[in-house]
């Protein structure tokens, strides 16, 4: 069946520009506007960040669609741009053929965005109930009728109790529960969420899961793009992962390219003592030319945990045990186990191999714009 | 128009439920505006009894403060609004609802105006005693009062917009100079304060472009030609062209550099 593309996203870029060189209460005390004027006129000479780099991409109906990638890889920016927030300087796209550039104010109609600095977008001294009610309520006034109640949206996320309660004295935990209210509150096509499980235990990861599988994408049918730095928060819950790197897509991977990913290679994960280079040698000696990368946490006192990516070769642990006693290593654990989707990541990163792949994925949008 | 309103209203409701605790504050408020004013009006009221002109220097300061109180605050709003609400870091908070930003400063204008109407209360008052007492002397002077008023409170509020695109094309966050700039030029070309006949002839020409010499001129009861009258709607035009280009420049630029956001 096909699927009708509701985001569509070519070459976006965007640069910001670094802090002002003049601070204006170090030099003029209280002149804000004489900086203010300098710094417009000044404007050609600041230096800029390159954020977003020729972002390219689609999302489909009742699609979704995760964005993995590290800190500062530009998820939070494409996010903003999509939500109408922000301008690209380059490049083009449309959500449900509203311009982000030309129709920003009415994309605001179609896209709900739950931001990373969530609890800001809240009354503190308001209480759950008549924060909700707030926004039910603005959102009548432009048209939009809401799908639940305030009532049965809090029982779902299982806030009941809190109803009466001030945002200012939720944890952190509840104040992203909420967040995610205001998208049950209310139909919009898209639904853009950013970072959802930051700050969350499993628990209520798993909690918000389902709410975001079963409520938003199997009974309301909205698009949903997730961001995460996290893989293993959303691997079970996409259909499609794009992996950004320092303002690039650097791949798009379904869940079937994971699965062949984790026929082909493997991981054995040891916690040891001793000294980094030596044991990284020893590992080198053992494992040969079937190791792909390494990937090692340093802890204090000489103890390091190595997760070694390996092409796949059939390994018992008691022939895994043989070799590290033959190289006189002391571990603490060793486990062999499948390659999770934050291997598939940081092989992309390590490797380079992103690169070429970034390529062909961007040839793919060329021949789908002709 | 009917959503900016509902909005507005919602808005003030909001700052009701917050400010429960604090409704000292609005007090405080009040008070701080009036200080001022009641100031001048001593000082006036003073210069009357030793001078014995018999609440000459009064009624002029009186008309003038009423004049400079309700269009300043329309002057002021939109700027100060915004900014207020970009300090408190709530302006994320509504960046992301179905508004528009057109809208959404429609909509906190309103709020910061109806808020005003609570302020100026007295000054008001004032207004309506010299709306009655013109009405008992004239009824088309009473007619050119009220349009005065509203033509001069749009070409205020049409100049606080301007002020606010240049708020936001600057990336000023803090306190504007430009609405201190027109309203100090404004109260200076239009004699509210003192009369205008001890200015240049040079200087005198601009108080045409003042919605403040209008308003004062009409409180007075000095009778407005047809001509003043068409000047005064050109100029609330010129201004409500300039306000808008000037607006919507802010606002892109603000979309573009992401300035409403404050962890940036």
């Amino acid at each position: 069946m096909i699927r009708r593309k509701v985001i569509e996203v070519y070459n976006i870029s965007k640069k910001f520009r670094k802090s002002p060189k003049l601070e204006p209460s170090v030099i003029l005390g209280r002149g804000h506007w004489i900086v203010a004027l300098i710094n417009a006129i000044k404007e050609k000479n600041y230096e800029y960040v390159t954020v977003l780099n020729k972002v390219s991409l689609t999302a489909h109906e009742n699609e979704i669609l995760g964005i993995v990638g590290p800190n500062g890889a530009g998820k939070t920016t494409l996010f903003k741009i999509l939500s109408g927030m922000l301008f690209p300087d380059e490049g083009y796209g449309n959500i449900l053929g509203l311009d982000l550039v030309k129709d920003f104010q009415e994309i605001k109609r179609v896209v709900n965005i739950i931001g990373t600095c969530e609890w800001l977008t809240f009354y503190e001294d308001l209480s759950v109930k008549e924060n909700l009610e707030f926004i039910q309520k603005i959102y009548t006034f432009s048209g939009i009728k809401p799908i639940r109640d305030v009532d049965s949206v809090l029982e779902i996320l299982n806030l009941k109790e809190r109803i009466s309660e001030k945002v200012r004295k939720l944890s952190s935990g509840m104040r992203q529960k909420l967040a995610l209210a205001k998208c049950l509150i209310i139909y919009t096509p898209v639904i853009l969420l950013d970072e959802p499980f930051r700050g969350l235990d499993i628990l209520s990861v798993k909690e918000l899961k389902e709410i975001i599988k079963n409520t938003l994408s199997k009974e309301d049918n909205e698009t949903i793009l997730i961001s995460s730095h996290k893989l293993s928060y959303i691997e079970d819950l996409c259909e499609r992962i794009l992996i950004m790197n320092k303002g690039r897509i650097i791949s798009s991977i379904s869940v079937e390219k994971i699965k062949e990913f984790s026929k082909k290679f493997m991981v054995v994960e040891l916690e040891v003592y001793g000294i980094y280079s030596e044991i990284l040698n020893k590992l080198k000696k053992i494992f040969g030319q079937s190791i792909v990368y390494v990937f090692s946490f340093k802890y204090p006192y000489t103890r390091i945990v190595f997760r070694v990516l390996l092409a796949r070769k059939e390994y018992s642990i008691s022939e895994l045990l043989d070799k590290l006693s033959k190289y006189n290593i002391r571990y603490l654990y060793i486990e062999v186990e499948d390659p999770v989707l934050e291997d598939y990541f940081t092989y992309l990163i390590k490797t380079g191999i992103g690169e070429e792949e970034y390529e062909d994925y961007r040839e793919s949008f060329s021949l789908s714009e002709n | 128009m009917i959503k900016i309103i509902r909005t507005s209203l919602l808005l003030i409701r909001i700052d009701f439920l917050i400010q429960r605790k604090y409704k000292l504050e609005l007090i405080t408020s009040i008070l701080s505006k009036m200080s001022i004013y009641i100031i001048f009006l001593l000082l006036a009221i003073f210069t009357d009894y030793y001078t014995g002109m018999k609440f000459f220097y009064s009624k002029f300061i009186l008309t003038g403060i009423v004049v400079d109180s309700i269009l300043s605050s329309a002057l002021y709003t939109p700027s100060l609004v915004f900014i207020q609400e970009y300090k408190t870091g709530r302006l994320d908070l509504k960046m992301i609802l179905p508004l528009s930003i057109k809208e959404l400063i429609y909509a906190l204008t309103l709020k910061g105006m109806l808020w005003s109407v609570v302020e100026n209360s007295i000054f008001i008052v004032c207004w309506f005693y010299f709306l009655i007492y013109t009405l008992e002397k004239n009824v088309v002077l009473s007619l050119h009062f009220i349009i005065v008023t509203i033509l001069a409170l749009y070409s205020c509020l049409e100049l606080g917009f301007l002020c606010l695109g240049i708020t936001l094309s600057l990336e000023i966050r803090g306190f504007n100079p430009m609405v201190l700039l027109i309203r100090t030029f404004f109260v200076i070309v239009s004699g509210i304060y003192f009369p205008l006949e001890i200015l240049p002839t040079y200087l005198r020409v601009f108080s045409l472009i003042s919605p403040y010499y209008y308003l004062a001129n009409i409180i007075r009861g000095i009778k407005m030609n047809v001509s003043h009258l068409m000047i005064m709607i050109i100029t609330a035009i010129l201004y409500a062209i300039i306000g808008s280009f000037s607006l919507n420049t802010g606002i892109k630029n603000m979309i573009r550099k992401g300035l409403w956001q404050r962890w940036l």
